[in-house]
């Protein structure tokens, strides 16, 4: 899952940015406005956690131009707690809305769920087989055995499932799974599946050739 | 103890109301009393004088009560009038009918005179001595029921009337009263609804114009005044909790970065360094607000000393001169030698702070000037700078509490401190301005009185 975060907090951002990471997520940030518009237009991201008081544009200004191209959920996260900036907020099309100071645990279940809807997944715990897969634990069990996946094995597992019975193109893997700065060689993509598939079963994600990976279970 | 206003007004009226009628019907009837007495006595002076006059003139003859006296003491047997006749010796030479036993002469001889007699009241008899022709004691009385029935009858009505009217002073108080205090009860329930509920209320003005139209309408401005205070208050408590959030969630997340798994030595560091930042800024913050608290508190200096204002400022500049320094800013001054009384300590804070603005609202290699001079009998202290400017609709804002130039969070400041600045030279009774011109610089002016 690829997130955009937008602050202008310079220790806000960053240690925003090594929660998520740790969290598996590949997290592209932006210090203002201006700059968080360009990136959630040019890439595609899963969710975006936006501030509202920013320069350049504000969080409201993002939002509205935001809203009348694409439907990527977004997370207010900001220090304005009063109900007209709360009901502001949603009403600009805000999907959620956190008030600082927050709890790391409730940012991140927030997170898993804005996610899981924007991928029509309603329950948290997706069967497919006799694998399960527990997205707010994080785990993955094979026949009620807990298997060990890396943040990465793991990350690709979780988009596929929640796209299961679509085909997913490796370009959209490769916009989900890594952020602007990682250096994603096609062949690694590879790696990752091939190990995927050892762990989970080979019959578990399918390949079509020339249009990419699918679970259809 | 709670004593009603009307009850206060009804007994103050019952006691005056009572005083009045009951001098009133004394007075009434000790007047009247007096004048009867005086006229019985007069008719009995009357009968004897006659009853002299006849002892004159009849020699051995018994007088007798002219017909025209029992008249006029009325008609009734008992009303009739009668004599004594005794003399020089206390013999007793003639009587009429109905004397009552044990009459006496009087003790004392009757003194000499046209009109001399003396009067007593023997039981229910007035009776009236004067001296006869030879030496005698002519003694002529009667009942007075007649007219004791009377001064009977006077007391009873002045009695009953004057409850009566007491009784209708009470009525017309007690609902005076009512009139006074039930729009005084209606208003304190309004006032004490508001007070404790919702301060939106307001209490209806009555249409008279009177002291209590007059109350009302203080009373409702003093409920404005309130909550503008309470709104201003209210959103200087959100602001400033607003403020707080910010590096509050910076210290929050680093920690609890740092606290989910094992970290490296520099991650730890990484952490408390951020957790340190974020905490001078809310000391900055806190400190801020509670050097506005206190000028709030007590807007003129608590100890003013004299201050001399020329070093003050030189001192601020020094202090400030490594900011300018930082960006080739070049800091000039012309001071004049001014005194003032004042609080040294906020009057440094005040040049110190639009030193720092003039500095930190500027282009690198800039310039800031700050001047001292005297006008009138008044200290006036310029700030300029050639810095970025103010534009025109932002410029009353900028004296706003947590106003900052740039919206988001990233400057540094709280957005206290040209409150701060003002509220300090409000309390010095002087004013400070700011005039500026986007691109070309910002000038702030601050105006002390020097005397007092």
């Amino acid at each position: 899952m690829r997130l955009l975060l937008v602050e202008d907090e310079p220790d806000l951002r960053s240690v925003l940015e090594k929660t998520l990471r740790e969290e598996g997520y590949a997290v592209d940030a932006a210090a203002d406005g201006e700059a968080g518009l360009l990136k959630a237009r040019e890439n595609q991201y899963d969710a975006i956690v936006l501030d509202l008081m920013l320069p350049k544009l504000d969080g409201w200004q993002v939002l509205e131009q935001l809203r009348g191209e694409q439907k990527t959920p977004v997370l207010i996260l900001t220090a304005r707690d009063a109900l007209a900036d709360r009901v502001r907020g949603l009403d600009a099309g805000g999907d959620d809305y956190l008030v600082k100071p927050f709890e790391r645990e409730e940012l991140l279940a927030r997170l898993r769920a804005l996610v899981r809807r924007a991928a029509g997944q309603a329950a948290s715990v997706l069967e497919l087989g006799e694998v399960v897969l527990d997205l707010s634990a994080r785990t993955v069990t094979r026949g009620g055995v807990p298997i060990e996946l890396t943040a990465r094995e793991y990350a690709l597992f979780e988009f596929l499932a929640l796209h299961r019975g679509q085909v997913v193109t490796r370009s959209m893997l490769y916009d989900h799974l890594f952020d602007e700065n990682e250096d994603s060689l096609s062949n690694l993509l590879d790696v990752h599946v091939s190990k995927l598939r050892k762990k989970l079963g080979h019959e578990l994600v399918v390949t079509r050739r020339g249009q990419g990976y699918l679970i259809d279970v | 103890m709670f004593k009603s206003l009307r009850s206060t007004l009804l007994v103050g009226q019952a006691l005056i109301l009572l005083a009045i009628l009951a001098g009133f019907g004394t007075a009434l009837f000790v007047r009247v009393r007096h004048a009867t007495l005086a006229q019985i006595d007069s008719d009995l002076l009357g009968a004897a004088q006659s009853l002299a006059s006849d002892l004159r003139s009849g020699g051995e003859t018994p007088p007798s009560i002219p017909e025209i006296y029992r008249h006029r003491f009325g008609p009734a047997p008992h009303d009739r009038p009668y004599f004594v006749v005794w003399d020089k010796e206390g013999h007793e030479r003639f009587s009429s009918a109905g004397v009552p036993p044990h009459t006496e002469p009087e003790a004392r001889p009757v003194v000499k005179g046209p009109r001399a007699f003396r009067g007593r009241d023997v039981g229910p008899h007035r009776q009236v001595t004067i001296r006869g022709p030879g030496g005698e004691q002519i003694l002529v009385g009667r009942r007075v029921g007649r007219e004791h029935d009377q001064l009977v009858r006077l007391l009873v009505w002045t009695v009953v009337l004057g409850a009566g009217a007491l009784l209708i002073g009470l009525l017309a108080a007690w609902f005076l009263a009512r009139q006074i205090t039930r729009p005084i009860d209606q208003m304190a329930a309004t006032a004490e609804r508001i007070s404790t509920s919702n301060l939106d209320e307001r209490i209806s003005v009555p249409r008279a114009k009177n002291e209590i139209a007059r109350l009302a309408v203080v009373l409702n401005a003093m409920f404005a005044r309130l909550q503008s205070a309470f709104a201003r208050q209210a959103q200087f408590t959100a602001d400033a909790s607003h403020e707080l959030r910010t590096p509050v969630a910076v210290v929050m997340s680093h920690a609890e970065f740092a606290l989910a798994h094992e970290r490296s030595p520099e991650e730890y560091r990484t952490a408390l360094e951020a957790c340190q930042r974020a905490s001078t800024r809310m000391k900055t913050l806190v400190d801020g607000l509670l050097t506005l608290a206190r000028t709030d508190a007590s807007p003129r200096p608590r100890d003013a000393q004299v201050v001399a204002l020329r070093p003050l400022v030189e001192t601020a500049l020094i202090l400030v001169k490594p900011l300018a320094d930082d960006r080739s800013i070049a800091l000039a001054s012309d001071l004049a030698d001014l005194n003032l009384s004042g609080d040294a300590d906020r009057l440094h804070q005040v040049v110190t702070n639009l030193v720092a603005n003039a500095i930190q609202y500027n282009r690198d290699g800039g310039w800031v000037r700050v001047t001292l001079a005297r006008d009138g009998n008044q200290a006036v202290l310029t700030v300029a700078d050639g810095g970025i400017g103010i534009a025109r609709d932002e410029l009353p804002k900028v004296f706003e509490r947590f106003y900052r130039a740039d919206p988001s969070r990233t400057s540094g400041g709280h957005g206290l401190g040209l409150a701060i600045c003002r509220e300090i030279v409000a309390g010095h009774g002087g004013t400070l301005e700011l005039t500026s011109t986007p691109g070309q610089g910002t000038t702030a002016t601050v105006r002390l009185p020097l005397d007092g």
